[in-house]
């Protein structure tokens, strides 16, 4: 049977959270259920490309783990304590109804969102538990190294089982206070699916038909709860236009999209949950979100769109969450409006340098306006911030269209020289090459600087941190005689930039001049951010005597120390890294040069 | 059934009325969680409760050399520190954090919640 393992992983990860929240209601123990779930895929995996996939595979999956579990649970029994209480626990029915809906994911869920677990936590162990997201896949939606993903989601884990968070769905009094975690977390797994944030799969449609089928559950408990109907407005607003979404393996964006393609019957019922709340007249956050994509799919066509009444609905939602993100959002309706210039004024003004639909929407913006290179620039810029692949697809396809305007080189890059014109589409060149360090003084300064988001959920504390190093990378860029050489920098897993100087005083000098951008945003660090440790910052400095550098580039555009000085071949005699730093009289590679 | 300790965290510093500014205020805390406790009992969660004599009256105790060795003083000298407890045995979770925060209120201090890994 060909492609087998692909249909079983497919299968797996779609059933995965209905599997392991049977487990848990059965087992207890989360341990327990993954260990089981993980032995089902191993046992379907040997067995569907022989037998054929089964008629029911999630049926198959859960009897499997079911056995597993309890063959385990058995064979430990005597050894541990905790598997001994969990065997105890074992309760294969059911258990009694208790509320208006009994489903195990929605018990999960609560256990997952509970108060008594950090909000980075709750989204984590969600996207684990529930979305089938793998450790690294949610380490990379929370920009974090993967041993700290599995530290956070081992911890929680710990927690739940040790202080005995409940595997159910709270009573009707507790439930309001209980909500807001679970519609963020909601939203979040459906933002998930709906633009994934790794290089995997672009659209996860399990992960958004998912969030819609908690939220639905969701509403049965609450069908009073006007932000729990304003979210399922919104899901299914948004969902009714996924199939249209994706061409070609590119993402279309909402003004291109084939509207035939939409799915109506989504879009009625979101349209009638939108109306449904308007009735209420108890706005919030997700109901005005859904009633800003009702407008958009009102619209038989994307040019007769009401953008009036869109930019209003953005008015009224910044009053709920003034972010800078609702402002780029409500930027991109001001471009409908009142042109591209006007919006340009906006989004330029919002700090989210960081943040790839800030670029992208700066490049479109830029485009309109015919200012070409700057276009190009943040359509790289666009490119360089996100890893999703239909997106980053859909940005390359724009960027060539725009490029095709002009002469096919340009300057401007994410990294490089200083004030010289930086070649972007930085040709790579063949064979060995090394850092022209003659150019340099005797000495160079390298220094490194980076950042951590100790909580990913603070947003508004750590993007002006985030936001703050480009603006002073521009500002470098304008002012080569401020001593920068030049830098690359690296968004994964955590943000760092390392950085060539022409001098140590040349860096302490801008560190410390009131007319240069650095003073300020340290002073604002410490003044609002420092204390609460939502974000850390770090540096290293490495004065460097230039006779003590080697380098190499193999097959590289210009890069690093040589993007900011000169590429220059390897000489003859200087093969060896030994050779080229001097701590040896005789050249003697390892290997023989290519 | 879960054992829980709820600790109750106040300032180190007490003056004559305790950790409470009045005479008043400092009856009425004794009297709410009078009643907590004895809520407790008939509710079948009581296992044990106590308030603490100022951490001043602390010694700490080091026996793992040849002979003890005796520090006077709290372990840690903090700000805030023990004021008293209770150990309570509820279903879950969810159970122990409801009664932590009547007991919060009751008191009128800060309340930890922390499962027992076992008891002796």
């Amino acid at each position: 049977m060909p492609g087998a393992a692909a249909v079983v992983e497919r299968v797996f990860r779609e059933e995965y959270g209905r599997l392991i929240a049977s487990l848990v209601r059965r087992f207890g123990d989360i341990d327990i259920a993954e260990e089981a779930a993980g032995e089902a895929l191993v046992a379907a995996l040997e067995r569907w490309p022989e037998s054929g996939v089964p008629p029911n595979p999630g049926g198959w999956l859960t009897v499997t783990a079911g056995n597993r579990a309890i063959d385990r649970l058995r064979r430990e029994q005597l050894r541990d304590a905790k598997h001994r209480a969990a065997l105890v626990h074992e309760d294969p029915a059911p258990p009694a109804p208790r509320g208006p809906v009994e489903d195990d994911r929605l018990r999960l869920l609560f256990t997952c969102c509970h108060p008594a677990l950090a909000p980075e936590a709750r989204i984590a162990l969600t996207l684990r538990l529930l979305g089938g997201l793998t450790v690294a896949e949610t380490a990379q939606a929370f920009l974090v190294p993967e041993t700290t993903m599995a530290q956070r989601i081992t911890r929680a884990k710990k927690k739940i089982a040790a202080a005995k968070v409940p595997y159910r769905v709270p009573e009707a009094a507790d439930l309001p206070e209980r909500l807001d975690a679970v519609l963020v977390v909601l939203f979040l797994v459906f933002n998930e699916g709906y633009l994934t944030t790794g290089d995997g799969d672009p659209v996860r449609g399990d992960l958004t038909r998912e969030a819609i089928r908690l939220t639905r559950l969701l509403r049965l408990l609450l069908p009073q709860e006007p932000e729990v109907v304003g979210l399922l407005g919104l899901l299914l607003l948004t969902e009714a236009r996924r199939g249209a979404r994706v061409r070609d393996e590119q993402l279309v964006p909402l003004g291109e999209q084939d509207r035939a393609g939409w799915d109506r019957a989504l879009i009625a019922e979101g349209h009638d949950l939108v109306r449904s709340c308007l009735q209420v007249n108890r706005p919030g956050r997700y109901q005005i979100l859904a009633a800003i994509n009702a407008v958009h799919t009102d619209a038989p066509a994307a040019s007769e769109t009401d953008w009036s009444q869109v930019v209003a609905l953005y008015d009224q939602l910044t009053r709920f969450d003034p972010s800078p993100v609702v402002a780029l959002n409500r930027a991109v309706a001001i471009a409908e409006l009142d042109g591209p210039t006007a919006a340009l004024e906006l989004v330029d003004r919002l700090p989210l340098v960081g943040y790839h639909a800030w670029h992208a929407t700066r490049a479109d913006l830029l485009r309109r306006l015919d200012r070409t290179t700057e276009a190009l620039e943040s359509y790289d810029a666009a490119i360089a911030a996100t890893q999703n692949r239909a997106e980053r697809a859909y940005l390359h396809a724009k960027r060539d269209e725009v490029g095709a305007r002009r002469s096919p080189f340009r300057a401007g890059s994410a990294g490089g020289r200083i004030g010289g014109g930086r070649c972007v589409m930085a040709a790579v060149r063949k064979g060995r090459f090394t850092a022209d360090t003659g150019s340099l003084g005797d000495d160079v300064v390298v220094f490194l600087i980076g950042m951590r988001i100790n909580r990913p959920w603070r947003v508004r504390a750590w993007w002006p941190v985030f936001v703050a190093m480009p603006t002073m990378l521009r500002y470098l860029d304008a002012h080569p005689e401020k001593g920068l050489l030049g830098y690359e920098q690296a968004f994964l897993p955590a943000p760092l930039i390392v950085q060539y100087w022409r001098s140590f005083e040349h860096l302490a000098r801008f560190a410390r001049d009131r007319d240069d951008p650095h003073l300020e945003p340290w002073r604002e660090f410490n003044r609002r951010v420092a204390a609460s440790g939502d974000v850390g910052i770090w540096h290293e400095t490495y004065r460097v005597s230039t006779a003590s550098i080697e380098t190499i580039y193999a097959n590289m555009p210009p890069y690093g120390l040589a993007a900011a000085t000169d590429l220059v071949p390897i000489k003859r005699g200087r093969d060896s890294a030994a050779a080229r730093i001097g701590a040896a009289a005789t050249d003697e590679p390892a290997l023989p040069p290519y | 059934m879960t054992h829980y300790l709820l600790s109750v965290h106040g300032p180190a510093e007490r003056n004559e009325f305790g950790s409470y500014g009045s005479a008043e205020e400092m009856e009425d805390a004794f009297a709410a969680t009078g009643a907590f406790n004895d809520r407790l009992r008939s509710d079948g969660y009581w296992v044990f409760a106590g308030g603490l004599a100022p951490a001043a009256t602390a010694t700490v105790v080091d026996g793992q050399g040849a002979t003890p060795l005796m520090t006077d003083g709290p372990y840690l000298e903090t700000k805030e520190v023990i004021g008293g407890f209770w150990v309570i045995d509820a279903p879950d979770l969810d159970v122990a954090l409801k009664l932590a925060a009547q007991g919060s209120k009751a008191c009128r201090g800060k309340v930890e919640v922390r499962p027992f890994d076992g008891l002796a």
